[in-house]
């Protein structure tokens, strides 16, 4: 194995070790995006299960641009069953 | 704009007609434009000339017009459908058109639609608009919509800003840009000038914005009713409606008045009222409309005492 190969793995392992610490690092502030986007879609279409819902026009308008906040609310939707789930995945147990 | 006029009341109480010699007798002032936005439209029949969507001169600074609020609730659903259609085009189960077909029965569109036709008539360049609404229940709906409306879009922008700003945090530190939803790379938008989400807030609350303006401070709403009960009971659920919502009902006219009785009183006590007598007749073109309107003018005297004052 050459040495300019070695240094590659190495380089290539710590970008990843770096890379893992930086995306558990921001792990809460993800939990708190998307609580807050499911809020937000609940809000937006909460007509659909009988929460108070803006007038029609503002879910309507908006409806374009909020894909991912409703792919967070399907993804909640179904976890809804499984909270201890949610807790075991976060704490990769 | 000097200024709007806004003719509301129960259906067949002869708002039409009160709202029509009005327009005749500003026109004299300058250049006015009177708009019919009741899905039954008779303006053209109490002028006697055929109106369309679009404004026609009649007389010399009189244009008038019959908006065609089912057009308005149509093309406002093609727009905003063609959108959902080109971002969920993934979605192959879901049959737009058919959905389309449903919105039209929604709750509330077809007062948005009304107030989008509201929101280009005022942004026109008339010295005199005048609005010939339609029922009460509807027009009550349509003229507090602006203020629902805003209390909902100030709680979404700022829920959407909290949200912004957990997206910026991630963002500086992980770099991500985008996500796959369905096989399909979705950005996810950091900033706020970049969010169409926040943009859409942005414009829809500059628009409620202008007509709660037009409505608190450069139009007056008339209420048209008759002698009688019943519509002076709508009548007077309308003003206690409007006015939870600080809107207030600046001109009674009590139409088709033969004497004076408890149900006369009881109107005449809610406000500044002028008196229309039952004529033998319905007024119909503009010379017998001439008649009506110089009883109407009273209005416009004191609505230019308070403009000065």
């Amino acid at each position: 194995m050459k040495l300019h190969q070695i240094i590659n793995d190495l380089l290539n392992f710590f970008e990843g070790f770096g890379q893992g610490f930086r995306s558990r690092s921001v792990e809460f502030i993800r939990i708190e995006e998307r609580e807050l986007e499911n809020v937000f879609s609940l809000l937006l279409f909460g007509s659909y299960i009988g929460i108070p819902a803006p007038p029609a026009f503002l879910s309507l308008e908006l409806l374009p641009h909020v894909a991912k906040e409703l792919y967070v609310l399907g993804i909640t939707a179904e976890r809804a069953e499984d909270p201890l789930g949610q807790i075991a995945e976060f704490f990769e147990i | 704009m000097r200024k709007g006029f806004i003719f509301i009341g129960k259906g067949g109480v002869g708002k039409t007609t009160c709202s029509a010699s009005l327009a005749l007798k500003l026109a004299d002032e300058g250049k006015t434009l009177i708009a019919s936005l009741d899905p039954a439209h008779n303006l053209g029949d109490v002028y006697g000339v055929e109106l369309s969507g679009k404004p026609k001169l009649i007389r010399e600074n009189l244009y008038a017009m019959e908006v065609d609020t089912d057009l308005l609730t149509k093309k406002y659903l093609e727009r905003t459908v063609g959108k959902i259609k080109d971002m969920y085009s993934y979605l192959k189960v879901l049959n737009l058109d058919r959905y389309v077909d449903s919105l039209k029965y929604s709750p509330g569109i077809e007062e948005y639609s009304i107030l989008e036709g509201l929101i280009e008539l005022i942004s026109q360049e008339y010295d005199y608009i005048i609005l010939d609404m339609p029922p009460t229940g509807l027009t009550v709906k349509v003229l507090t919509l602006p203020y629902t409306a805003l209390i909902w879009i100030d709680k979404l922008m700022g829920l959407r800003k909290d949200i912004l700003g957990r997206r910026r945090a991630i963002d500086s530190i992980t770099g991500r840009k985008c996500i796959v939803i369905e096989g399909r790379e979705v950005s996810i938008p950091v900033e706020e000038d970049e969010d169409p989400v926040m943009k859409e807030l942005q414009d829809k609350k500059e628009k409620m914005e202008l007509v709660r303006d037009f409505l608190s401070r450069k139009c007056s709403i008339v209420l048209v009713t008759n002698p009688e009960p019943l519509s002076l009971f709508e009548g007077q659920r309308a003003i206690e409606a409007l006015k939870n919502f600080g809107l207030d009902v600046s001109k009674i006219i009590l139409n088709k008045f033969v004497e004076e009785n408890e149900v006369t009183r009881e109107i005449e006590s809610m406000g500044r009222t002028i008196r229309i007598p039952l004529l033998k007749e319905l007024p119909r073109g503009l010379e017998q409309l001439r008649e009506i309107s110089e009883m109407i003018a009273e209005m416009v005297d004191r609505t230019a005492e308070v403009r000065s004052g």
